[in-house]
């Protein structure tokens, strides 16, 4: 009885940070569905991924809103609903990617392809780890750091992934100014998954040390 | 008019709910882990619970320091301990009602010209001492393995905060049962000795003896300050000396709570020395200085990062200037009182010497030499006594003559025997051995109860081990209200 509520709650967060971490693995996905050109799947898992972004924005206003109304957490309230809100963007930068190379369907030469498919799956596995260090917030605070670092690391690994993108598509004669700027642009929106990712983890360092009783 | 002047004492636990009950659920409200609300209301049902059923203990020892006899010097001395509290507070001193009454008692003894128990003085004088420094103890003590249970746990976040909610309220309330017991002595102790209220029968399934009518109306005053005037103290506690998390808190109450029960529980003392384990007196200690012992302990372990030095030495200050404070205010109120409303402030005795007294006094291995020349002489005034004795004798003898030499003619009137009966306070023994000495007279306390010792064994006390402290107090106890019940022309 005591604890029904909390349980629900804590059910609440889990398919909140479930759903982040889904929109990461089928970011992945997509990508590579555009660039192999399979048009009809890429459309199926943005499809997929709207719904996903829909069911994380109910779980974290009823989250919010639990937190609030039932006076829970008093000390961390604030530290956690800054989680939900910074995470809750990674899924909305992923969707914003995605819908993007729907709308404007950029060229993607096949020279480029094992780059951005590389780009895709580092923000993948930082989305992932994002999402673990969340869990172990959670659950396991001195666990935390375990997972951080490693959001730190594929930060990094995507900025030069994605500077060594753009330096190759600027050097490449055969594309026009426009279209190299079309996929340069790109190269920075998948890159800003990352940012996204490090930022929640800069948040989340502050917040264990806070914890510490 | 009793109830005019127990006003004092009600004020008083009035001002002890405003402040120092805040000390219980401070840390809890303050953390916002509970409702101002809600902490008010399990606050005074557990204030008023403690100080009913369990306020008798430190009742006792501040009894034993001075037994303040007439409502009007128990109304001065109440309304001084107070004022005293309320002038700290508004120096911004941290304040005890405990250091307060403590000295407002020893301010009576004074005035009266009464020895000051030197023994209870002492052990009351070490508590104030022990109490902040246990409650350091005891929170070290628990903040380690409750860190470990909570941060090393896998314990949902959430789940911690059910967990330390739930902590809070369980050792709030614990807290506020600990605080009524230990503080009652302090708004009501003084008023025992002179109490005008009579049984009540509670549905003739329960009497309800003077003194707890008395605590329970001090747990109500307790309670009326708590809702009325906490809240802003509260909301503060904690936030003075050491930043605290919900987890500290609940160590925080925890340690308090266990210290105020210590130094208030009979039940506790007699299991600890029934199991030769150190039990510690049972004196009124200040809930605020335990909270400030309970931060100030767990700061030290977390290596003093934050800790405010300064706060702790204004402590320290308190407990020298809060009594000294109060003996002066009380002096001078009885002064006061006596000569200018012309009230009595305490019970005059008539003492004499006489050489029944004297040989009493040789078994006791007291030099009655200087006493002989004494003899058969009256004294209605004790100051008198006193200077003629202090020529001879030091403190604890000088208050062991004059406790010998104290007439209170005691008649056992075999018509109250009835009412005694109704009472259900003796054994049927102990009545049966009353009726023996029906109708006949003491002149002196010792003399009655030397009597009653010597016709069973019933009202023979035991050795004065620690272990049969209780149940000597207890003999003693139904001593003292046959001679309350028996008294005459007093």
């Amino acid at each position: 009885m005591i604890f029904r509520q909390t349980r629900e709650l804590i059910n609440e967060i889990d398919i909140f940070l479930d759903s982040v971490s889904q929109s990461g693995l089928l970011f992945e996905l997509a990508l590579k569905d555009f660039l192999d050109k399979h048009e009809e799947q890429f459309r199926q898992r943005l499809t997929t991924l709207i719904g996903i972004e829909r069911t994380a924005d109910l779980y974290k206003r009823s989250t919010e809103n639990d937190l609030f109304t039932k006076s829970l957490i008093p000390e961390q309230r604030g530290d956690v609903l800054k989680i939900i809100e910074q995470t809750d963007n990674i899924i909305d930068t992923i969707k914003e990617v995605l819908v993007n190379l729907d709308i404007e369907k950029p060229d993607f030469p096949q020279k480029f392809k094992a780059q951005y498919l590389e780009l895709g799956a580092i923000c993948a596995k930082s989305v992932e780890s994002t999402v673990n260090a969340c869990r172990m917030y959670f659950k396991h605070p001195v666990s935390v750091k375990e997972h951080l670092h490693k959001v730190f690391f594929y930060e990094k690994e995507a900025d030069k992934i994605s500077d060594s993108l753009k330096r190759n598509i600027f050097n490449e004669p055969r594309l026009e100014l426009s279209q190299k700027m079309h996929l340069r642009y790109f190269a920075a929106r998948i890159g800003l998954i990352t940012d996204k990712a490090e930022e929640t983890a800069d948040m989340l360092t502050i917040f264990v040390i806070k914890q510490n009783i | 008019m009793f109830f005019i002047f127990l006003t004092s004492g009600l004020f008083l636990g009035w001002s002890l709910g405003a402040n120092d009950a805040a000390n219980v659920f401070g840390t809890a409200v303050g953390t916002k882990m509970i409702r101002f609300r809600t902490a008010a209301l399990l606050c005074s049902i557990f204030v008023i619970l403690g100080a009913t059923f369990g306020g008798q203990g430190t009742t006792d020892m501040l009894n034993g320091l001075g037994s303040v006899d007439t409502i009007a010097g128990a109304f001065t001395v109440a309304l001084v301990a107070a004022f005293t509290v309320f002038i700290m507070t508004k120096a911004g001193l941290p304040v005890s009602t405990s250091q307060s009454i403590v000295g407002a008692i020893i301010g009576w003894n004074l005035f009266i010209g009464y020895q000051t128990e030197t023994a209870s003085l002492l052990k009351i004088l070490s508590s104030w001492i022990i109490c902040p420094l246990l409650a350091a103890f005891f929170a070290i003590l628990l903040y380690i393995p409750i860190k470990a249970l909570l941060l090393r746990s896998s314990l949902h976040l959430l789940t911690r905060d059910v967990i330390v909610r739930w902590g809070l309220i369980i050792s709030g309330s614990f807290g506020a049962y600990s605080l009524g017991a230990n503080n009652i002595a302090n708004v009501m102790g003084v008023f025992v000795n002179s109490s005008k209220l009579t049984e009540f029968d509670f549905f003739g399934i329960w009497i309800v003896s003077p003194t707890l009518q008395l605590f329970a109306l001090g747990g109500l005053a307790i309670a009326l300050g708590v809702f009325t005037y906490s809240e802003k103290v509260i909301k503060t506690v904690g936030q003075g000396i050491f930043k605290l998390s919900p987890e500290i808190a609940l160590v925080v109450v925890l340690s308090q709570s266990l210290v105020l029960f210590l130094f208030s529980s009979e039940t506790l003392e007699y299991w600890l020395l029934s199991h030769h384990l150190p039990a510690l007196p049972l004196v009124p200690v200040s809930s605020t200085q335990a909270v400030v012992g309970a931060i100030a302990g767990i700061a030290i372990f977390k290596g003093s990062r934050g800790i405010k030095f300064n706060k702790l030495g204004m402590i320290s200050a308190g407990w020298v200037v809060t009594p000294v404070l109060a003996i002066v205010l009380t002096f001078f109120s009885l002064f006061v009182m006596k000569n200018v409303f012309d009230q009595e402030v305490n019970q005059s005795y008539t003492y004499r010497i006489n050489a029944e007294v004297l040989s009493q006094l040789d078994r006791k291995d007291i030099g009655t030499a200087f006493l002989i020349p004494l003899i058969n002489a009256e004294y209605s005034d004790i100051k008198t006594l006193n200077g003629i004795l202090r020529e001879e004798y030091h403190r604890a003898e000088i208050k062991e003559i004059t406790d010998m030499s104290r007439i209170r003619n005691i008649f056992i009137d075999p018509e109250k025997f009835g009412y005694l009966q109704k009472q259900g306070i003796l054994s049927e023994e102990q009545l049966y051995t009353l009726q023996k000495i029906a109708s006949k007279s003491f002149e002196y306390e010792w003399q009655f109860k030397a009597e009653l010792e010597n016709l069973s064994p019933e009202w023979k006390k035991k050795s004065s081990d620690k272990i049969n402290k209780k149940y000597n107090k207890d003999l003693e106890g139904k001593m003292n209200y046959l001679i309350l019940t028996f008294k005459v022309n007093e």
